[in-house]
């Protein structure tokens, strides 16, 4: 599998390990439900955390990939109108999206701050048997803020000096003759 | 005012080529902060909410069991299957790839996962019999999309996450418009083969043939009996479903069907996993929005605006279709369903139309979306593993595309095919 270096080289480790990590916590959920299914269909028993550990194992993995989605070059957006400007101005949009994502990570990283001292302060704990630390499962709000951060600065470097830092990787489209202009969005899904 | 501006300020971010997901949550976070009594820590309560949702959590376990499947080459053993059915007809193998694309669509949610899958096998076989190369482009690119309607779906997933209606129901209402819109897609493509001459026609039925591959194919085949005859029957939640199918997948792929290795799985899941943090950014942004539209009471008041127009439903939902075509040219679906649900179904409800049928509506727009130029992602899924012009592509989904808009049309009238199996 290709890594994670381009065209960010120094942050690939880093982003493995943190990607490496999400997955673990996705399969793990993925598990946990399997068990919860076939239990409640087979032995007619449900387990109590299992929904919430599901929730939260999800979230957390979220938290930890979101920016490395943005790396990876996942997040959507529309380039179509962009691609029509010349180099200077396009270079512009690109400093201005950066400016969104690192406005939006900040004001994320900064709404739970509150939020979570809250929480740590009073004790809080979530509602099911499982009583887990509500403070630690919003700091995952903040955790996403600092991925989003560290993905935008790291865009907005590249802009800056080097080029479009959001261009998909090559490999995608590599063989279309329409190649430039499948960068008009990046979603692989829907 | 406030809206109008932020409106003008969203569509203009986006359209300079900011990412859907920051631009959302940015401009929906500094209306919450203009509003008064809005502390500013709702932002993260409402960003936190939004993905702690137990429906949610069922995307990334179908990302992850499409994309086994899909990369398992399972479609080779289908296209055999059916072909030895259906290959006596005038463009047999047309129509094969056609009815994989809906066999496709029982066990992936996304369109371009379909698509792609579909693609990667099958446009070499069918430039072996002549058919032209823009028809069989069209034709994946097309097929493609009923991955959104045919249960499991990733837009019923969104839309009953967002909205609140329970996802199981969404997938069974999707379940007769799919197969409609399928037997539409069928008949289509029969009838252009045909009329043109493509492909080539076997002499007889290959019952011999048929029975000899079922073994083989079984396994593949009981996945979407898994997925859809559990949630039909109850048994088990969307959530449990998507979670034991992928589990599913893994032992077809890798000990079955010997197609993957442990190695591959694991690649796999990385991938799954940063694509399904994908989504849940966006629904993240939207649920910002969704917030905001709330609190300041826009949903009402164009609940109240409709209701002061005295429209009927017929004509809410002529509308609806039409700002939903044309939002479709330049939004992608995750982002089209994020940004409109909020607004349309109050309206939907409040015209006494069902929730559910509106949301078959909804998501036959966002098939129709994935094929609309300039951003529809299907044509150049297929314009990339065809290796032809985008423009070539468009030329062959138009009659597809006028099949697509009378199913819309019957579809958005007919409100018995979204709700006769509920």
């Amino acid at each position: 599998m290709k890594k994670t270096e381009e065209p960010f080289g120094r942050a690939g480790p880093v982003l493995d390990f943190l990607l490496t990590v999400a997955t673990i916590l996705s399969l793990i959920a993925t598990a946990i439900m399997i068990i919860e299914g076939l239990s409640r269909y087979i032995l007619n028993t449900s387990y109590f955390w299992a929904e919430e550990m599901v929730r939260f194992m999800m979230v957390w993995s979220f938290s930890l990939t979101i920016g490395i989605a943005g790396f990876k070059k996942l997040h959507i957006r529309t380039e179509l109108l962009v691609q029509k400007f010349p180099r200077a101005v396009q270079r512009l949009c690109w400093i201005l999206s950066c400016a969104t994502g690192i406005t939006f990570a900040l004001v994320l990283i900064y709404s739970a701050i509150p939020q979570i001292t809250r929480y740590f302060q009073m004790g809080i704990v979530s509602e099911s048997n499982l009583e887990l630390p509500m403070w630690l499962l919003y700091l995952s709000m903040p955790i996403a803020g600092l991925g989003l951060l560290w993905y935008y600065l790291s865009a907005l470097r590249y802009a800056w000096s080097v080029g479009d830092p959001f261009m998909p990787e090559a490999e995608d489209f590599s063989t279309s003759p329409d190649s430039d202009r499948t960068r008009t969005s990046t979603n692989p899904l829907l | 005012m406030t809206i109008i501006l932020a409106a003008i300020g969203l569509l203009g971010l986006m359209a300079l080529g900011a990412h859907v997901a920051t631009t959302m949550g940015l401009i929906s976070s500094a209306i919450a902060l203009s509003i008064d009594n809005v502390p500013i820590a709702v932002i993260a309560q409402t960003a936190f909410k939004s993905i702690n949702s137990y429906p949610l959590m069922a995307v990334p376990m179908f990302i992850l069991m499409g994309n086994i499947m899909m990369r398992g080459n399972i479609v080779f053993v289908l296209v055999d299957l059916i072909g030895s059915l259906v290959r006596f007809f005038r463009g047999g193998l047309a129509l094969t790839v056609m009815l994989a694309c809906v066999f496709f669509a029982a066990i992936s949610g996304s369109s371009v996962a379909s698509a792609s899958a579909i693609g990667a096998s099958t446009v070499e076989e069918l430039k072996k019999e002549r058919y032209p190369a823009n028809f069989s482009a069209a034709l994946v690119a097309v097929g493609g999309t009923l991955g959104l309607m045919i249960p499991p779906s990733l837009g019923f997933i969104l839309i009953g996450s967002i909205v609140g209606i329970p996802v199981d129901k969404l997938f069974i209402a999707g379940i007769v418009p799919g197969l409609f819109e399928a037997a539409l897609l069928l008949i289509t493509t029969y009838v252009i083969c045909r009329k043109k001459g493509y492909g080539s026609q076997h002499a007889a039925i290959d019952v011999k043939g048929f029975f000899t591959k079922l073994p083989r194919s079984s396994g593949a085949l009981s996945m979407p009996v898994l997925i859809m005859g559990s949630i039909y029957l109850g048994l088990f939640t969307p959530t449990e479903v998507s979670a034991v199918a992928a589990g599913f997948s893994i032992i077809l792929c890798v000990y079955i069907y010997r197609s993957l290795g442990w190695q591959d799985i694991w690649g796999i899941s990385k991938e799954s996993v940063m694509q399904s943090s994908m989504i849940f950014a966006v629904v993240l942004g939207g649920s910002l929005i969704g917030f905001v539209l709330a609190r300041m009471g826009a949903s009402a008041a164009l609940v109240q605006l409709m209701v002061d127009m005295n429209m009927k439903p017929w004509q809410f939902l002529l509308l609806a279709n039409l700002v939903l075509l044309i939002l479709g040219m330049f939004l992608d679906g995750v982002a089209m369903i994020v940004l409109t649900a909020p607004l349309l179904f109050p309206i939907a409800t409040q015209l006494g139309i069902n929730p559910i049928h509106f949301a078959v509506i909804m998501v036959a727009n966002v098939e129709i979306a994935t094929l609309t130029p300039p951003i529809g992602l299907n044509l150049f899924v297929m314009s990339s593993i065809a290796k032809i012009p985008v423009e070539s592509v468009v030329k062959g989904v138009i009659p597809f595309f006028a099949t697509r808009l009378i199913a819309l049309g019957v579809l958005t009238y007919v409100p018995w095919l979204s709700l006769v199996l509920l």
